[in-house]
């Protein structure tokens, strides 16, 4: 059996057997064991190579492959720590999170860690697209596990738009074939390599329409404007293991297959000019529209999903700058924002469960009543926004750079927008950092000093003790990719 | 009966008919006011979809094909449209509906849309390879921006679903002719899709209509 057979089984086994478990702790415990499993061997794989480690007969390990499935388990991970207190409390909070539904939770958990592994390693398109629309499929059924109305409103939104995205996405791989004239034989599949064969003759005009409905199909699933609107609804709706898998790692996934179908369309084109116009063009756009609705936002799962927005915007101009150290920085950057994000989702995870609330004006006070939570949202805050010392200071600092050499003024609209995003954080953090919100209600009745809670600080620092120690390895990491990518 | 189909598949005709009863029947779903109506036309679209596959079958026999025809006649001509016919009444859904935008103006639309799609699609190429694909091409596009037309024009969840579906077939046509072969993993895509479409939105609108009882289903 090899070790990539290891990683995508263990989480359908744990999906599988999710529904024999009783208890909700139990389950937590078995969803850590497996998630360490599937984290040790893909840092395994990660050091030792792929031709160590065998294949399966629809994948491909390369370098982005094992980019993606680092980023995905290790998120996974940390999300697999924090449910465990997380959902230990609301289970004893709330009668939705009864041990019949958390069963469904973590088995759906389970199988769409799975499917994201998958589209991280499939090397054919076609399985790629088929692993990402499953990953739909069962966010929409995670998002209406626990039946409440609004979160069923919002998997049917999410169901609806994603697939119609994911639809369109499908109809510019028809059109890619259709552009090499139905050259490429896929009765064994539609492998990523058979587009690369030289003696190919691609119609030009085909490929920019194809790479056109390919954008915009998987510009919705990773939410870059403007096909933005379904991520702060889902997020806002959704718990937060399942937003933190959203925000976090399913986007990143998406942006990988993005990456490998770029360079089909760029090899196709024989330049790199036209997805690189159109990918700035709608990286630029997510940027600065995220700004512009970060500024006095309501309600802070949805204030994340803003930022994560921006997020997908950055990664999308890195991929579309001339420059192949672009992607590489990117790819870092990407890295990073998934792991602070992670850790500022447990945080706003944390509040939730004190105050009950997630809402801007019903949460306040939080330095006095959670002190710890509290100076590690100012630190995230600052490592997200790229201050120095943080490693994501290198990585938008050189993003910049080449940004500026690619065009002045846009690299002047992208500063503007990343101080826009500050100021929309510092507002609204400072709102509940410090004053007392208009609707604060009583001071709940919750014993916030438990071991429990403790633990659920635990992947917070895990997050950003790893995303800090990205600047000391900075060099080594860029190096790595450097060498694999370049 | 069967010597004329015979000799419509042998010179083509049988193909630009299809296309040109899935393009219509496109279009008189965004025309049509009620439900069930949309639903009986799209099985007559799928069952175009269909026969043109069972051509394709007849000249270039092979396994993928036969397995996409069986999808196709299984479950979009007969299966979904049966089912999609008893949630309509099982929900009470509302049976007509009610277009955002004004209906010649979405005609106009569509009808710019095909030329466009038309003129992008490169004569000589696709000629050369496939005379039909020059023809099928463009009305797949179409179709599929037609069905997205139909979810944006109107509000209504089973609507979105069949604009959904609409989409679908859309593809199906496409994939159907631009590869010499059809792979599995087109097949499978397509099922999932289908599944999706009708399965996972038919239960959850069954969820939400049991939480929330104003939703425009």
């Amino acid at each position: 059996m090899s070790y990539l057979t290891i990683v995508l089984a263990l989480p359908i086994l744990f999906a599988a057997l999710a529904f024999c478990v009783g208890s909700t702790m139990t389950l937590g415990l078995v969803n850590i064991l497996v998630n360490l499993a599937i984290v040790a061997v893909v840092f395994f794989m990660a050091f030792y190579g792929g031709h160590h480690i065998g294949h399966l007969s629809i994948s491909q390990l390369d370098h982005l492959a094992i980019f993606s499935l680092a980023i995905v388990s290790l998120i996974s991970l940390l999300v697999s720590l924090y449910s465990f207190a997380y959902f230990k409390y609301q289970c004893d909070r709330h009668e939705d999170f009864e041990i019949k539904n958390m069963q469904k939770f973590y088995s759906l958990s389970g199988l769409l860690l799975a499917a994201m592994l998958f589209a991280s390693v499939a090397n054919d398109i076609g399985w790629t697209w088929i692993a990402l629309e499953m990953t739909t499929l069962i966010v929409a059924l995670a998002l209406g596990v626990f039946r409440r109305t609004v979160a069923l409103e919002s998997a049917w939104n999410y169901l609806i738009i994603c697939s119609v995205g994911l639809i369109l996405a499908l109809m510019g791989i028809a059109i890619l074939l259709v552009a090499v004239g139905g050259d490429i034989n896929t009765e064994s599949g539609l492998l990523f390599s058979s587009f690369f064969k030289p003696d190919l003759v691609f119609n030009p005009v085909l490929v920019k329409a194809a790479f056109v409905f390919i954008l915009i199909g998987l510009g919705t699933k990773m939410a870059l404007a403007p096909m933005h609107a379904w991520l702060p609804e889902a997020i806002e709706r959704a718990e937060i293991p399942l937003a933190i898998f959203l925000c976090c790692a399913l986007k990143q996934v998406v942006f990988v297959f993005l990456v490998r179908l770029k360079y089909i369309v760029d090899h196709a084109l024989g330049s790199t000019d036209y997805t690189a116009s159109l990918l700035i063009f709608f990286g630029l756009l997510s940027v600065v529209l995220a700004a512009l609705f970060m500024i006095n936002q309501h309600n802070l799962k949805r204030m994340l999903a803003t930022s994560s927005i921006e997020t997908m915007g950055i990664a999308a101009i890195a991929l579309g700058l001339p420059y192949k150290e672009a992607l590489v920085v990117g790819l870092i950057f990407l890295l990073l924002q998934s792991l602070i994000k992670a850790g500022m989702f447990f945080l706003v995870g944390n509040i939730q469960l004190v105050y009950g609330s997630v809402e801007v004006e019903e949460v306040g006070n939080t330095m006095k009543i959670l002190p710890t939570a509290s100076s590690l949202l100012i630190v995230s805050m600052l490592a997200i926004n790229a201050f120095p010392p943080f490693a994501m200071f290198m990585t938008k600092f050189v993003l910049v750079k080449y940004l500026t050499t690619y065009n002045y003024w846009l690299s002047l609209l992208f500063l503007v927008a990343g101080v826009l995003v500050l100021g929309g954080y510092v507002f609204t953090f400072g709102r509940i950092l410090f004053f007392k919100a208009p609707k604060q209600r009583e001071w709940p009745n919750f014993d916030y000093k438990s071991n429990l809670m403790m633990f659920a600080k635990v992947p917070v620092l895990l997050s950003l003790a790893l995303a800090s120690a990205s600047l000391i390895f900075y060099h080594q990491i860029f190096n790595y990719l450097s060498e694999r990518f370049l | 009966m069967i010597e004329l189909i015979n000799h419509l598949i042998d010179n083509s005709a049988f193909y630009y008919l299809g296309l040109v009863a899935v393009l219509l029947s496109a279009y008189a779903m965004t025309g049509q006011m009620f439900i069930m109506d949309n639903i009986h036309t799209y099985s007559f679209q799928s069952f175009c979809l269909f026969a043109m596959n069972c051509a394709l079958l007849r000249d270039h026999y092979n396994l993928h094909l036969l397995l996409s025809a069986f999808i196709i006649l299984i479950f979009k001509v007969i299966v979904f449209p049966l089912f999609l016919a008893r949630v309509v009444k099982k929900l009470h859904v509302d049976d007509q509906f009610e277009n955002l935008i004004n209906t010649q103006l979405i005609f106009l639309i569509l009808g710019l849309v095909t030329a466009l799609t038309f003129w992008i699609f490169p004569y000589e190429s696709l000629t050369a390879l496939n005379p039909v694909l020059y023809h099928a091409a463009p009305i797949a596009v179409a179709v599929t921006v037609n069905g997205l037309l139909l979810m944006i024009n109107r509000s209504k969840t089973m609507s979105q679903l069949m604009g959904f579906l609409v989409m679908e077939n859309g593809i199906s046509l496409l994939v159907l002719f631009s590869t010499k072969t059809l792979s599995t993993v087109f097949e499978t895509a397509l099922a999932l899709d289908l599944l999706i479409g009708v399965v996972i939105m038919s239960v959850l609108s069954n969820r939400i209509k049991s939480t929330v009882e104003d939703l425009h289903l």
